[in-house]
């Protein structure tokens, strides 16, 4: 049973977003029209090809996701297509029938072998033809159906259930990634902490119902301040944020913080309790403050972000906090300073 | 368009689709019979041309619902097969049988081409 309460065992609707498209390869021209003719009548997109050849180009411009081939062609005939088929990666499965007059023992078992899915006879009716079509165009919905199950796997194992940000787990993995790039390849990333200001009081207030809208309407409002492309934001801790923004100096990140505070401020937040208004501190670190940038590692760039994040608390709350602006810190400092500003301003963090 | 007037154009498709396959049948008749005179005439190159033009009517008669029509593509298909996979191996006599057989075939062919001209397709094949 999944987190929403799904059974993922029974995801398997069987439907596809659109009707497969069928690939017929003959080359004979007449053999071609007929079948084309009988499953377009059937509500299937269709494209024809005279050659193995042919078909495999079709096939890479723009993937067909039945191939119905026949047996006997020259140069390529359908069993070495079906063997190239099976030997490239497709954005689907491709499901292959054979489609030939041949049907001794021996020629089925060599096109099974091959990798097609089913051998049909050219003597076969219409009406059979078109039920082993609804046969492919199921099995290419379980396929579907599968994949799509799996992708929400996916996307639920990186993202908070609860906000629909990227979680914790995805964070540290990411981050560390585009640190190890900006290291190597140059450019700086910056990281902004957000947390919410006194938000045990919503809690203890309101219930944590209404603390969950306002979380929810927190990502949304941190989103629609982020660059698309290049910033992501994870929510790392209960109501605490990271903001991941790529390419950006610790000026530029400061104005953004800024922007991102300010529009959090500004906003209304609708409750079943009334509307309620919110604001949050923010602490900044990034790569730009270390003299050996091979030297910054996630952890610490965390921990920069983090004793600024607590020095925006100390000064009130509802503001920004940047790395000091005399000088890169060197790798020791964070540590000794934190302890410094936590012995400070105990209990100033809520 | 409503679903009757879809299916008429179908069946008009299917139909001018089975009348170019009798015809193309009908010219392959013809060209296998040269094909047949050159073979007496020892030119065995022309035997893939009977495999070729006989496997193409194997397959689409059996698709456009002429079994009979199939059969004797099959039968010319097998024979031209046989003799191309065994060279060296024919004697004289063998040659000259698989040549009466080719030209029994054709005939045979012929007739049931000529035939389904004036009937309906079986319900055999696809365009039932």
């Amino acid at each position: 049973m999944s987190e929403d309460g799904e059974d993922t065992t029974q995801v398997l609707r069987l439907d596809l977003p659109e009707a497969p498209t069928v690939l017929i390869v003959d080359d004979d021209d007449l053999v071609l029209a007929r079948l084309q003719e009988l499953v377009t009548a059937a509500g299937y997109a269709v494209r024809t090809a005279g050659t193995g050849e042919e078909a495999l180009k079709l096939l890479e411009k723009s993937a067909a996701s039945i191939v119905i081939t026949d047996l006997s062609m020259p140069d390529m005939n359908g069993l070495d297509l079906c063997r190239r088929i099976r030997a490239h990666v497709w954005p689907g499965y491709v499901y292959i029938v054979l489609l030939t007059v041949r049907n001794e023992e021996k020629d089925i078992l060599a096109g099974l072998d091959a990798g097609a899915d089913d051998y049909l006879s050219k003597r076969t009716s219409a009406a059979q033809f078109t039920a082993r079509l609804r046969t492919a165009k199921r099995v290419l919905a379980l396929e579907y159906s599968l994949k799509s199950a799996l992708e929400k796997k996916r996307q639920m194992a990186m993202t908070d259930a609860l906000t629909g940000a990227y979680n914790r787990h995805y964070f540290t993995r990411h981050f560390g990634r585009e640190m190890k790039r900006a290291q190597r390849f140059g450019g700086e990333v910056s990281l902004l902490l957000l947390d919410v200001d006194h938000f045990k009081q919503v809690n203890d207030s309101y219930g944590h119902g209404v603390g969950d809208i306002v979380l929810k309407r927190l990502a949304k409002v941190i989103a629609k301040c982020l660059r698309r492309d290049t910033d992501w934001c994870a929510r790392i801790g209960g109501e605490e944020f990271a903001l991941v923004l790529e390419g950006t100096t610790l000026a530029e990140a400061g104005l953004r913080a800024e922007k991102v505070r300010q529009t959090i401020a500004g906003t209304s937040i609708e409750t079943p309790k009334g509307a309620l208004h919110i604001t949050v501190s923010i602490g900044i670190s990034g790569l730009e403050e270390f003299s050996n940038r091979e030297f910054a590692t996630v952890q610490l760039l965390l921990e920069h972000a983090d004793v600024n994040l607590y020095a925006s608390k100390a000064r009130g709350r509802n503001c920004v906090t940047l790395p000091d602006s005399n000088g890169s810190l060197e790798i020791e400092e964070p540590r000794d300073r934190r302890l410094k500003q936590v012995n400070a301003m105990q209990g100033a963090k809520s | 368009m409503t679903p009757c007037s879809r299916e008429s154009q179908v069946q008009a498709k299917v139909d001018s689709l089975t009348e170019q396959f009798l015809r193309r049948a009908g010219a392959d008749v013809i060209r296998l019979r040269e094909m047949n005179e050159r073979i007496r005439h020892g030119d065995l190159t022309a035997l893939e041309e009977v495999e070729r033009v006989a496997h193409s009517i194997h397959g689409a008669g059996a698709l456009f619902g002429f079994p009979g029509i199939s059969a004797a593509g099959g039968a010319i298909e097998r024979l031209a097969e046989e003799r191309l996979a065994n060279a060296s191996a024919f004697s004289a006599t063998q040659e000259s049988a698989l040549l009466r057989q080719l030209l029994e075939c054709t005939e045979q062919l012929a007739h049931r081409v000529n035939a389904a001209a004036h009937t309906e397709p079986s319900s055999a094949g696809m365009f039932q």
